[in-house]
């Protein structure tokens, strides 16, 4: 297993009355390597935590988080940051690019920070950005380029380093469908080339991209969802079925 | 339902943003009360009548009563353009709900009201206590100990209301105007577009030294006669060398950094000089403003001290001359004692203007650092969750702080340095010429001012760290 969770649990305390507000219950899940994750669920179900979670952005109130089979709890506060960068690549909704740097600067910020010599950046950049599609948009800055453009800039800057694992949260949220589909046809080619993605999201046509699919229902996995041998277009349909089941199941419950 | 509404809304408005109005009430109230203190002394009647030369110190410190309004205003219209600027979001929802420009106006108009209630009562207040004291001090100073007792009197009070209501009335007719021009839905959106590059960044540069060394030189070659005029031409001169050199030098250095190999080295270097360069007209003007009010604070400060310093001297050399004279040696002694008190009452009066303007300064200074902040904050955001480490962040955050704030200090140590013949012919007419006292005065004003102003910057700083953290 590339990444293994076991028993997450967090829970915030509300700032009066100091009432315990569970936002993840023991979610408990693993990641092989080169496996393509999605996990779906509503407003409020706990996608968000678990995803600043395994960012590393948190810590749990209980439970575990390994990757490579190393312990993020025992890892000190000052070099987490180092970890995030080295070991983890993300993708935000809101691309999260810094509108003071170019798209290249952007980009290879991880490298900078981590103190690369600037042949290596180079080395780096041009066959991911080529890959991409934004190299004859490296100079311009954030503002001056579409939604989509500055979507796969940030997925630029998530792969430079060769992160062990992607981690994506709505990275289609803000987009386009057509900007979309290109952005998630880029996932699949990473995906292919072997890179494990674990991607949050509460969009179907999204999640179906996926390999598997973790349901999240008010802290919980709900239900999971392999896609086996299944094509995109079949897949889909059923991911769509066992949601709605599960949605109407809850409200009868409820 | 209304009339109970708008007030609500003006309090919780004010409470709201209340490290932005907390600051800007405490120095309206410090300016009320300088103000104060000088309007007691103008319109105390018996002060002129006990004190042997009284009605000359009154006819000095009425100069004084005159010229601050003038500096009060713009000062007061700058902060209040940059708190505005700040609840223009929160004006802008009170539109969308539905409030018409009309009880815009009244809730700003309320907001005002009270921000004007608690800048008198502090102003007015702290002079009640501070005033007597005051009194006794110059009294003191004077050679006159005991004799006149302070009495409160209305003329004062009225003076501080009236000018302070005039000075408020005009920030509510800014914010309604403000308000009334703008367009809630662009208001809401937020602003990320950097600035577009400077164009011309060579003229501008040169054209602002060129400037500079004019008003240098003008300093340098100026002589007893005409000062005053060659001294505001060098004043306009500096305030446009300062923003051209702030902006076109600034923007070219930062150009080249940015080209220099050495930037993708170095992570803090790599943030700082682009976050710098994102928004250096806004940083420049901001400087700027920061670089003049220290030049006023500081330039009056030599001024006081050269007269502290200096008064002995022209007293003992006219006392002297005087008794030499045809005129007895007690008119002699009476005129020495005259001139002495008008030396006491100069400095004294430059003492309450260098308190004000170093007021300004660092109000301006921590508006300065807070509007950085909030500006960084969204950006340091994004650093972090990219994989900068808190203590590259405290880092990064301080050395931008550092190369921002220390170039307005550099710019009003090096304009007072070029302006010391101006000072030198100022004193020149009130006979204060020994270099001793004129260059110790610009020593001790500078490290002084200097002390002041890093003591400034490290509590500032804290209100940066704080919204950025």
């Amino acid at each position: 297993m590339l990444l293994t969770v076991e028993g997450l649990t967090r829970e915030y305390v509300t700032r009066f009355g100091g009432r315990r507000v569970p936002a993840l219950r023991g979610v408990s899940f693993g990641v092989k390597e080169g496996e393509f994750v999605a996990v779906m669920g509503e407003s409020g179900s706990g996608k968000t935590t678990l995803l600043t979670l395994l960012a590393a952005l948190d810590r749990p109130t209980d439970g575990r988080i390994l990757l490579n089979g190393q312990d993020m709890a025992a890892i000190p506060g000052r070099a987490l940051a180092a970890f995030r960068r080295d070991r983890l690549g993300f993708i935000f909704q809101d691309c999260n690019l810094l509108d003071t740097l170019s798209l290249r600067e952007n980009i290879v910020f991880p490298l900078v920070l981590a103190g690369r010599p600037r042949t290596e950046m180079e080395a780096r950049l041009l066959p991911l950005t080529g890959r991409l599609g934004i190299t004859p948009l490296l100079e311009k800055f954030p503002y001056e380029v579409s939604g989509g453009e500055r979507q796969r800039a940030a997925a630029a800057r998530a792969l430079i380093t060769g992160p062990a694992l992607l981690l994506a949260d709505e990275p289609t949220g803000a987009l386009d469908s057509g900007s979309a589909a290109q952005l998630l046809g880029m996932l699949d080619e990473c995906n292919a080339d072997g890179q494990t993605i674990v991607m949050v999201t509460h969009s179907l046509d999204a999640a179906s991209h996926a390999s598997r699919v973790l349901l999240l229902r008010d802290g919980l996995i709900a239900d999971e969802i392999s896609r086996g041998g299944l094509s995109r277009a079949d897949f889909y349909p059923r991911l769509a079925a066992r949601m709605t089941a599960l949605q109407q199941g809850g409200a009868r419950l409820a | 339902m209304r009339d109970r509404l708008l007030p609500r809304l003006a309090v919780r408005g004010l409470y709201g943003s209340r490290r932005l109005y907390l600051p800007f009430v405490l120095a309206t109230g410090f300016m009320a009360l300088v103000y104060f203190v000088i309007a007691s002394f103008v319109y105390n009647r018996s002060f002129g009548q006990t004190v042997p030369n009284g009605g000359n110190i009154q006819l000095l410190m009425s100069v004084g009563y005159y010229l601050m309004p003038v500096v009060l205003l713009p000062f007061l219209v700058y902060i209040y353009s940059y708190l505005l600027k700040n609840r223009s979001r929160e004006l802008a929802l009170y539109a969308i709900l539905g409030l018409g420009r009309r009880h815009i106006a009244v809730i700003l108009l309320i907001e005002n009201l009270l921000c004007f209630a608690l800048c008198l009562t502090l102003g007015i207040g702290a002079g009640l206590i501070g005033c007597p004291l005051v009194f006794r001090g110059l009294l003191l100073a004077l050679g006159q100990p005991g004799g006149l007792v302070w009495s409160v009197s209305a003329g004062a009070v009225l003076a501080v209301v009236r000018v302070f209501a005039a000075c408020f009335a005009v920030l509510v007719g800014m914010g309604v105007w403000r308000a009334a021009r703008t367009q809630p839905a662009s208001l809401l959106r937020e602003q990320t577009q950097g600035e577009k590059p400077l164009r011309g960044r060579l003229p501008i540069a040169l054209g602002g030294a060129a400037c500079l060394l004019a008003a240098y030189a003008l300093s340098a070659i100026s002589r007893d006669s005409a000062t005053l005029t060659s001294f505001m031409i060098a004043l306009v001169l500096v305030i446009l060398g300062t923003y051209g050199v702030f902006t076109g030098v600034s923007a070219e250095v930062l150009r080249c950094l940015r080209r220099s190999p050495r930037f993708y080295a170095d992570p803090s270097a790599f943030v700082v000089v682009s976050g710098l360069q994102y928004r250096m007209r806004k940083n420049a003007a901001g400087l700027t403003n920061i670089c003049l009010f220290g030049c006023a604070a500081l330039f009056t400060l030599c001024c006081s001290l050269c007269v502290l310093f200096g008064q002995d001297a022209v007293i003992a050399r006219a006392g002297q001359a005087l008794a030499e004279g045809e005129v007895g040696l007690n008119t002699a002694h009476a005129t020495a004692q005259e001139i002495a008190q008008m030396f006491t009452t100069l400095a004294f009066l430059g003492v309450f203007f260098v308190l004000v303007f170093l007021a300004c300064t660092a109000l301006v200074l921590y508006y300065r650092q807070l509007a950085e902040g909030q500006e960084d904050a969204g950006r340091f955001r994004i650093l972090r969750a990219v994989g900068l480490s808190d203590e590259l962040t405290a880092r990064t955050a301080r050395q931008q702080l550092r190369v921002v704030f220390l170039l307005p200090l550099a710019g009003t140590l090096l304009h007072i340095a070029f302006a010391s013949p101006f000072l030198a012919a100022f004193m020149g007419i009130i006979s204060i010429d020994t270099p001793l006292v004129l260059f110790g005065s610009i020593a001790l004003a500078m490290a002084t001012f200097s002390v002041f102003y890093l003591l400034c910057y490290q509590v500032t700083v804290r209100a940066y760290l704080r919204s950025i953290a």
